[in-house]
C-alpha cells in the first residue's frame, strides 16, 4: 500500500495535525501524522523498511567539479593530450575542442587502493569508507536544470527537493531543530532557494537557508535571539502570556489548536538557546578547529556535524554562493577550490567516525554534473583568451557517498576511457534519489503526496535503487 | 481524416464517460429537497436536516458581539471598530446585523481581502522566477491586484469576473480599458520556458475555475477523470497562440499629478534623444556626400561579394557607415544596375565605375547621389526612391534596421532607461499585464506522450469533451470561446466551484475537495447544500455579495464555537457545521489587525505598487499590497503558510510552527509597533495603571478587560524589574580632535568638514590650516600638536571593552602612540611604530549612560607617513557574568553628518505588555 498525506488530510485531520505539527519545525512528519489517527486511510508503516542511514549531509561542490582531475583518473587523456577525440552523440554546452591533460597527480589509497587525485588527499585518507560512483548522468549540460534535477528531480517545473521529502517522510529527530537545514557561506547558489524548496509541500518542510559566515548567532535565523545575551525581558513577556491564554482557554474550553500554539511558543522559546548553541563552533575545543582548518566550509562542517548530533534530518553544505565549481577557464582553479574543502572534508569524516555518527549519517559528494576531459574553446564573452578549462559535462560524472548503509573502498560503475560518458552500470540522478530514499527506509515509489489530483513522488516514474552500492 | 480523427476522439471520450457520466459534479446541481419556510434561512435549513439526520444538535448561538468579530474578520480581515461592537451589543436584532454586514461590504477593506483570496487561485507573485542575471520583477502585476480588489468591491458579477481574466481583450472597447488588467490572471505566473507558461496558464484556468486536473492529460489522458489529451491540447493551442506586448498598454493615469507630469517629462526627454539619433542615422543616408559613400560602398559589396562581415569593416574604414544600409543598397540596385531589370541611369553608374580609378569613384557615386536628391517628379529615380526597400524611403520607424553594434547598444540602453522610469518612477502610469492572440493561430496538436518533439496529428480546438465538448466556433477567438464556455450557466462545474470556495473562506473548511472536482471524489456529504448555493449564485447572476448576505444571516454563522461531547462523538470534525469552527487569523489578517490596533495601517489607500513587508514605511499598508517574490518568497511568507505562488493553491496548508511564535517575540515589526503604540499621547496621559491595561484592551481586543485580567495584568506589573527596563547598553561613536601639548589635551573639537567619506579640517589634506589629520571609517590621521579622538558614548549601564586592531601599511616614518581614555582619563598608552601593527584589547570599563570610551591617536615627534588603518570594535555586557555582547565597530556605525541623536530609550514594561497581547490567542483566534 502506497503512503500519502494530501492536502485533504490536513485539513479533515486538522486536530491531529495541529497536534502533532505543533511539535517543532520539521515534527510534523508523514509517520507521525498517522501514528494512532483512527480515522487515517491506511496504517502506518513508515519507514517502509529498516533504515541504515538516518540522516543525511549532502556535500554540494556547485558548479560541476570535475570528474577526471579528482575521482577518476583518466591515464589516456595525459597520452592524448591535444588530440582530437570522436565525441558520438555528444553535444556540449560551449564549443569544446581536444583532449586536455590533468594536471593534477593521483595516488593510490586505503586498502581498497582508490585512486584520488592529489585535490582530495585529505578525503582520500578516508579511501575505505567511501563508495565511489563513477557513472552518474543527468539530462542536460545546464546549471539550472541540472541544480534542480539533483534537488528535486525534475528540471524545469517547480517540484519538493530531496531535502522536503525526507522531512516530511521522517520529520525530526528534534523538535526544538529544524529538520532541513542548508548552510552556504557568504551567499547562496544559483537558483537560490529554489534549491531547497518545498514547493506544494507544506512550507515547514522547506529547508532552513543560514549562511554560515556570519558569525553573530543571534543574525543567523530570522526571528531568532540568544535569550542568555538578552536581559530577563522576554522570561517575563512569556510568563504574561501564559497567563493570558490560559485565561481564554478557561473561556473557551479545550482545544487542540489553541494548546498547539501555545506550546509552540514554548518550544520557540527553548529553540533560540538550542539553535543558537547548535551554531556556536566557538565552543568546540580548539583541537577540533584545527583538524577542520581555516574558511567558510571549514565552519559549516563543524556546525552540520554540531547538528547532526542534535538530530537535524538533511543538510546541505553548499561550497559557496553562485557556482564557484565551474571551471571554464582554466581547471587549475580546482586546486584552490579543494583547497577550500578538502581537509574539512577530511576532518568532517574522522570526527564523524570518532563519534561513532558515520554509520547512521549518510555523507554525499557531488555537484549537479562533472565536467568534459576536453578543452573548452573560448567563445566571445567567457574564458578571458585562457584555454585551459573544462565545459559541463552531464554524460558522465562522479558522485560519492560514505556511511550511512553504503559500501566502503567501492567503486560503482565506469565513464569511457576519457572519463566522457557513463558506459558501466549508469546511475541516473532519479536512480540516485531512489538509492538515498532506500538507504533511510523509504520506498520512492511508496512515498507520495496526493496534489492536485495525482500522487506526486520525488523520482516521478523512474528511479531504480541501486542495489549493488548497498553495504 | 476528419472523420477518422472525429471516431477516434469520440471512442476515447466515450470510454470514461461510461464511469462519469453520473458523476455528481459534472451533473447540473438540482434544488434540495429541504422545504424552507417564509423567514428561514435556507441554509440553516439544509444544514438542520442533515444534522438532524445525523443526531447532532447544533450549538447555542454566540453572542452578537462575536457575529459582529466573525463578520469583521471574514468580510474585511479587519478587527471591528469599537463603536460597530457597541451597536450589536445595544441592538442585538436582525435590523442592526444587517446593517453592520452592509457596512463590512461596503468598506474598501472588503476587496482587499477577498482580492486576496483570489490571489492564491491566480498564483499571483510580483516576479516571474529565476532569471539569470535580468531583473526578474512584474512591474505591473499590482495592476491585476488592483483589479481584483476593485471587482470584489463593485460586485463584478461572477461570469463577468471570470470572462474578464481569461478574454478581457476581447471584451473591452478601448486599449487603455481598466478591465485590461484582468489578464493578469494569466500571465502573473511563473516562467519556465515557453511550453510550461503555456502549461501554467491551461492549469490555472482549468483548476481555478473548473477544480479540474486538465493538466494531468498532458501525456496520456487522465488516469481517472474523462479528460482527454484532444481537451488538454484544445486549451494549450488557445494559450499557445497568445502573444504578450512588449509595450505594456496604459490602462489609468496615476493619482499623483506632479509625479505624472514629471514622468511625461522625463520619458519626453528620452523619446526625444531616441528620435535624434534615429534621425541622425536618417540624415546620413539622405545628405549628397555620405550618400555617395553608401553608393559607392554598395558597388563595391557587389563587385567584391562582400558578406556582412566585410561591409562592416569596409564601412568602418570610411567613418561610420551601417553596414546593414551598405547591403541594402547592394541589395536594391543588384538588378536595377547591374541587369535584369537595368535602369538606365543606374546602368550608366555601374560602367563608369567600372572603368573609373578607384579614386574617381567617390567621386562619380557622389553625382549620382546628387542627381538622384534632385530628380525631379516622374522620373526613374525619383520612382525608385520612394520604392519600400528603397534606403533612402527609411525614415525614423524603420531605421532600426540598419543600427549597428553600437546602435544597438545605444538604443537597449535607452530602452532601459524608458523601462526602469516606466518601473519605479513614482507617477508612471498603470499597465495591463494584457495579451493577445497571435495574427495567425498555429495548429493545435497533440503532442505524443507530452514530449513537444513528437508532434501527433492536428485536432480541432475544442470545449472540454467531459462537459459537452464540441469544436469552437469558427470566426471568434477560441479563448473568449473557452471564457464563455466556462461562464455558461449550465457549466455543472463553475458555480459549484466557486461557491466552495466562497463558503470556505467564511467557515475554514470545504464543502468539496477544492482542488479537484474529479471523478475519484464522492459526492460531498453536504452536496445538496453546495447546489443550493451554485444555485443561487446563478439566480443572482452571480453576486458573491449576495452569498456573503445569505451566509452571514444563517444562524450556521452565527453559533458558538462550544458545542456538545456528544456532537463531537458523531462529527469530531465537524463536517455538519454544528458548530463555529474556531480559525487562527491567516498571516495576512493577523498583519493588518496588529497595524491596526497599533494605529499605524491607512485604510483610506487602496491599490498601487507592491512595498516589502519588512519596511518601516510598509507599516502602513495591508498585506495585500506586500511584494510577493517567487524566486525568493519570504521567509515569514514560508512559516505562515503563505502558499507558495509556483502553484495554483485551492487551499491554504494550516501549521502551527515556532517561527510563528518567534516572529511574534522577535521581529522588528512587532518591536516597533509595540513600542509605538505605548508612546501614545493618550495612553501616556492615563495616570493609574488600571486605566491603561483596560485603554490597551479596548485598542487590542476591542474591550474591557474583566476584573480578573485586570488584576492579572496588575500583578504581572508588580512582578517588574525597572532594572529591566534600563536603557540597554549600547552607543554610537564621534570623530574629534584636541589640542596637545606633551600629551595634554585641550579645546576638543568636531570636525568642521565631511568630504568624501571622512572627517577633515579643510578641503584638501595637505594644506589645510591643520595638515592631514582626518578619519574615514578605515583609518585616519593625526597632525603635529593635535590628537585624533575616536569617542564612543554609551546610552546605558553596564560594562564595555574597545578590541581591534590598528595597522601602519605605508614605509618608514615617524612614532605614533595611542591610549584608551575613559571618561577624559587615559587607561594605557602604547607607541605604534612604522610598517607595525597593534592588536587592541582593553580592559573591561564601567559605564552609565553618557560614559565615553575614546581611542586616542597622537604623534609624539612628528608626522611623517602616520596613516592608520583600524578596525574598531565594542564588546558590551549587560552585568559582568553576562556573555559579551558585540555592539558593532566603528567602520559600521561610522557616525556622519546628520546622523540623529542617538537617544537612551529606556524599555517600556506597556510595550512588552501590548507585545503579548498581540501575540495571545484570543488576538489571534477567531471564535
Amino acid at each position: 500500500m502506497s503512503h500519502r498525506l494530501t492536502e485533504n488530510d490536513i485539513i479533515l485531520d486538522r486536530r491531529d495535525f495541529l497536534r502533532r505539527c505543533g511539535m517543532g519545525f520539521g515534527g510534523l512528519a508523514l509517520g507521525g501524522l498517522f501514528q494512532g489517527n483512527a480515522s487515517a486511510a491506511q496504517p502506518s508503516s513508515i519507514p517502509h523498511f529498516a533504515p541504515k542511514a538516518k540522516r543525511v549531509v549532502h556535500l554540494f561542490m556547485n558548479g560541476g567539479p570535475s570528474q577526471v582531475d579528482t575521482f577518476d583518473r583518466k591515464p589516456l587523456l595525459q597520452e592524448q593530450h591535444g588530440k582530437p577525440i570522436a565525441m558520438e552523440g555528444i553535444k556540449t554546452e560551449r564549443p569544446t575542442g581536444t583532449v586536455l591533460r590533468t594536471p593534477f597527480s593521483f595516488d593510490r589509497y586505503g586498502e581498497c587502493g582508490l585512486e584520488v587525485s592529489e585535490l582530495f588527499k585529505h578525503t582520500a585518507q578516508h579511501a575505505d569508507d567511501l563508495c565511489v560512483i563513477r557513472s552518474m548522468t543527468a539530462n542536460v549540460p545546464n546549471h539550472e536544470p541540472s541544480l534542480m534535477l539533483m534537488n528535486c528531480g525534475e528540471a524545469n517545473l517547480s517540484r519538493p527537493s530531496l531535502g522536503s521529502w525526507v522531512s516530511y517522510g521522517l520529520g525530526s529527530e528534534n523538535e526544538n531543530l529544524p529538520a532541513y537545514v542548508s548552510l552556504c557561506p557568504g551567499g547562496m547558489p544559483i537558483k537560490r532557494a529554489e534549491n531547497w524548496r518545498s514547493s506544494f509541500l507544506p512550507g515547514t518542510f522547506q529547508g532552513t537557508y543560514v549562511d554560515s559566515s556570519i558569525e553573530r548567532l543571534d543574525e543567523m535565523i530570522e526571528n531568532l535571539r540568544n535569550p542568555s545575551a538578552r536581559d530577563p525581558r522576554q522570561e517575563k513577556q512569556l510568563s504574561l502570556l501564559r497567563k493570558l491564554n490560559a485565561r481564554h482557554l478557561e473561556t473557551s474550553g479545550h482545544d487542540p489548536q489553541l494548546e498547539a500554539r501555545i506550546r509552540s511558543f514554548e518550544l520557540a522559546y527553548r529553540m533560540q538557546t538550542e539553535a543558537t548553541d547548535a551554531f556556536d563552533i566557538s565552543k568546540e575545543p580548539a583541537k577540533i578547529r584545527e583538524m577542520y582548518g581555516e574558511g567558510g566550509f571549514a565552519r559549516q562542517c563543524i556546525m552540520a556535524r554540531r547538528l547532526l548530533e542534535r538530530g537535524v534530518r538533511f543538510i546541505q553544505l553548499w561550497h559557496g554562493n553562485g557556482q564557484p565549481w565551474d571551471s571554464h577557464d582554466d581547471i587549475e582553479d580546482h586546486r584552490r577550490l579543494a583547497g577550500q574543502c578538502d581537509q574539512a572534508i577530511g576532518a568532517f569524516l574522522t570526527d564523524l567516525k570518532q563519534r561513532g555518527l558515520l554509520d547512521e549519517t549518510l555523507v554525499i559528494w557531488g555537484g549537479e554534473f562533472g565536467r568534459t576531459p576536453v578543452v573548452e574553446l573560448p567563445k566571445a564573452g567567457s574564458n578571458n583568451g585562457v584555454m585551459k578549462g573544462r565545459d559541463h559535462n552531464h554524460y558522465g560524472f562522479t558522485t560519492w557517498m560514505a556511511g550511512g548503509g553504503v559500501k566502503g573502498g567501492h567503486v560503482h560503475g565506469a565513464t569511457d576511457e576519457f572519463g566522457f560518458k557513463a558506459v558501466e552500470k549508469p546511475v541516473h540522478v532519479h536512480d540516485l534519489h531512489a538509492t538515498i530514499l532506500h538507504l533511510l527506509g523509504l520506498n520512492h515509489e511508496k512515498l507520495t503526496y496526493r496534489y492536485s489530483g495525482r500522487d506526486f513522488r520525488l523520482t516521478d516514474v523512474f528511479g531504480n535503487v541501486v542495489h549493488d552500492i548497498i553495504a | 481524416m476528419m472523420r477518422f480523427l472525429l471516431a477516434v476522439s469520440l471512442f476515447s471520450a466515450f470510454v470514461p464517460l461510461a464511469g462519469a457520466e453520473d458523476h455528481w459534479a459534472y451533473l447540473p446541481p438540482s434544488e434540495p429537497s429541504v422545504a424552507f419556510g417564509e423567514g428561514t434561512n435556507p441554509i440553516d435549513a439544509i444544514l438542520d436536516k442533515a444534522r438532524k439526520d445525523a443526531g447532532i444538535v447544533p450549538a447555542k448561538q454566540a453572542p452578537p458581539e462575536k457575529w459582529v468579530r466573525r463578520a469583521a474578520y471574514t468580510l474585511t480581515g479587519l478587527p471591528p471598530t469599537p463603536e460597530q461592537i457597541e451597536r450589536i451589543r445595544s441592538n442585538p436584532d436582525e435590523v442592526t446585523w444587517r446593517a453592520l454586514i452592509e457596512e463590512f461590504l461596503a468598506s474598501p477593506a472588503y476587496g482587499e481581502r477577498w482580492a486576496r483570496h483570489w490571489m492564491d487561485v491566480a498564483r499571483y507573485a510580483d516576479t516571474r522566477g529565476y532569471n539569470f542575471d535580468q531583473d526578474n520583477r512584474y512591474p505591473f502585476a499590482y495592476t491585476y491586484r488592483d483589479w481584483l480588489i476593485n471587482a470584489f468591491n463593485r460586485d463584478l458579477p461572477y461570469p463577468d469576473f471570470i470572462k474578464l481574466q481569461i478574454a478581457a481583450d476581447h471584451l473591452t472597447d478601448r486599449p487603455d480599458h481598466p478591465d485590461l488588467a484582468a489578464l493578469g490572471f494569466l500571465t502573473v505566473g511563473p516562467r519556465a520556458g515557453n511550453l510550461e507558461t503555456i502549461d501554467d496558464r491551461v492549469d490555472v484556468v482549468t483548476r481555478g475555475f473548473l477544480a479540474s486536473t486538465v493538466s494531468c492529460a498532458r501525456c496520456h489522458k487522465h488516469k481517472s477523470d474523462p479528460i482527454t489529451m484532444d481537451d488538454y491540447y484544445s486549451l494549450y493551442s488557445i494559450f499557445e497562440n497568445t502573444t504578450e506586448p512588449e509595450i505594456k498598454p496604459v490602462i489609468g493615469e496615476p493619482a499623483d499629478r506632479n509625479a505624472y507630469d514629471a514622468y511625461l517629462a522625463e520619458v519626453a526627454k528620452l523619446e526625444d534623444t531616441d528620435r535624434n539619433e534615429r534621425q541622425n542615422i536618417v540624415n546620413q543616408l539622405r545628405a549628397p556626400e555620405s550618400f555617395g559613400v553608401y553608393l559607392e560602398l554598395a558597388w563595391s559589396a557587389k563587385t567584391e561579394g562582400w558578406d556582412h562581415g566585410k561591409a562592416t569593416s569596409e564601412a568602418f574604414k570610411r567613418g561610420r557607415y551601417r553596414d546593414k544600409a551598405v547591403m541594402k543598397w547592394k541589395e536594391f540596385l543588384e538588378a536595377k544596375a547591374w541587369g535584369g531589370n537595368t535602369v538606365p541611369r543606374l546602368g550608366e553608374w555601374a560602367a563608369q565605375m567600372e572603368k573609373a580609378n578607384p579614386s574617381d569613384r567617390i567621386r562619380i557615386s557622389r553625382a549620382l547621389a546628387d542627381e538622384w536628391l534632385a530628380a525631379p517628379e516622374g522620373s526613374d529615380l525619383r520612382r525608385l526612391a520612394a520604392e519600400g526597400n528603397c534606403p533612402l524611403n527609411y525614415d525614423v520607424s524603420r531605421i532600426s534596421e540598419f543600427f549597428d553594434q553600437e546602435d544597438g547598444n545605444a538604443n537597449r540602453k535607452r530602452q532601459g532607461d524608458l523601462t526602469a522610469l516606466q518601473i519605479s518612477h513614482p507617477g508612471s502610469p498603470p499597465r495591463a499585464m494584457s495579451l493577445a492572440d497571435k495574427d495567425t493561430w498555429a495548429p493545435a496538436q497533440i503532442f505524443k506522450r507530452g514530449d513537444p518533439g513528437n508532434r501527433g496529428d492536428t485536432i480541432e480546438r475544442q470545449w472540454l469533451g467531459f462537459l459537452g465538448g464540441g469544436a469552437f466556433p469558427a470566426g471568434k477567438s477560441p479563448r473568449l470561446s473557452l471564457a464563455e464556455k466556462i461562464a455558461e450557466p449550465s457549466n455543472p462545474l463553475t458555480s459549484r466551484v466557486m461557491v466552495n470556495r466562497i463558503w470556505a473562506w467564511h467557515f475554514n473548511a470545504h464543502l468539496a475537495d477544492p482542488g479537484d472536482f474529479g471523478i475519484q471524489h464522492e459526492p460531498p456529504t453536504l452536496l445538496p447544500l453546495l447546489d443550493f448555493l451554485a444555485l443561487r449564485f446563478h439566480e443572482t447572476g452571480g453576486s458573491v455579495k449576495d452569498l456573503h448576505r445569505l451566509i452571514l444571516t444563517s444562524k450556521t454563522f452565527r453559533l458558538s464555537a462550544e458545542g456538545s461531547e456528544q456532537n463531537n462523538r458523531i462529527d469530531e470534525a465537524n463536517s455538519l457545521f454544528w458548530k463555529w469552527n474556531r480559525t487562527r487569523a491567516d498571516f495576512e489578517s493577523a498583519r493588518d489587525r496588529i497595524l491596526a490596533t497599533s494605529g499605524s495601517l491607512d485604510t483610506r489607500r487602496t491599490g498601487g505598487r507592491s512595498v516589502v513587508l519588512d519596511d518601516k514605511a510598509a507599516d502602513s499598508r495591508r498585506s495585500v499590497y506586500g511584494f510577493i517574490d517567487r524566486y525568493h518568497l519570504a521567509a515569514t511568507f514560508v512559516s505562515f503558510d503563505v502558499p507558495h505562488p509556483d502553484h495554483h493553491a485551492p487551499k491554504r496548508v494550516e501549521t502551527t510552527v515556532p517561527q510563528q511564535a518567534l516572529f511574534l517575540l522577535n521581529s522588528p515589526l512587532l518591536i516597533r509597533r509595540a513600542e509605538s503604540l505605548s508612546n501614545d499621547t493618550e495612553l501616556q496621559k492615563l495616570t493609574d495603571d488600571a486605566s491603561r491595561i483596560a485603554w490597551i484592551y479596548r485598542k487590542i481586543h476591542r474591550r474591557d478587560p474583566s476584573a480578573m485580567e485586570t488584576a492579572d495584568a496588575l500583578e504581572w506589573l508588580s512582578g517588574i524589574n525597572p532594572a529591566d527596563y534600563a536603557p540597554r547598553l549600547n552607543g554610537s561613536w564621534e570623530v574629534l580632535y584636541a589640542r596637545d601639548v606633551n600629551g595634554v589635551l585641550s579645546e576638543e573639537k568636531k570636525f568642521p568638514l565631511f568630504v568624501e567619506n571622512s572627517w577633515r579640517i579643510g578641503p584638501d589634506l595637505a594644506s589645510s590650516p591643520i595638515p592631514w589629520i582626518h578619519a574615514n571609517p578605515d583609518g585616519g590621521h593625526t597632525a603635529d600638536g593635535y590628537s585624533l579622538i575616536l569617542r564612543w558614548r554609551s546610552t546605558g549601564n553596564g560594562e564595555v571593552k574597545m578590541a581591534g586592531d590598528i595597522k601602519r601599511t605605508q614605509k618608514g616614518g615617524s612614532m605614533l602612540e595611542w591610549n584608551i581614555s575613559n571618561d577624559g582619563k587615559t587607561l594605557t598608552t602604547h607607541t605604534l611604530l612604522p610598517e607595525q601593527a597593534s592588536m587592541i584589547n582593553g580592559d573591561w570599563i564601567k559605564v552609565a549612560a553618557g560614559s565615553t570610551v575614546d581611542f586616542v591617536l597622537r604623534a609624539p615627534e612628528n608626522v611623517n607617513h602616520c596613516w592608520v588603518a583600524w578596525n574598531l570594535r565594542i564588546l558590551g555586557r549587560e552585568t559582568p557574568d553576562a556573555p559579551p555582547a558585540d555592539l558593532g565597530t566603528f567602520k559600521d556605525h561610522f557616525p556622519k553628518p546628520n546622523d540623529p541623536a542617538p537617544e537612551a530609550k529606556p524599555g517600556s514594561p506597556w510595550a512588552d505588555f501590548i507585545q503579548m497581547l498581540w501575540a495571545s490567542n484570543e488576538f489571534n483566534f477567531i471564535d
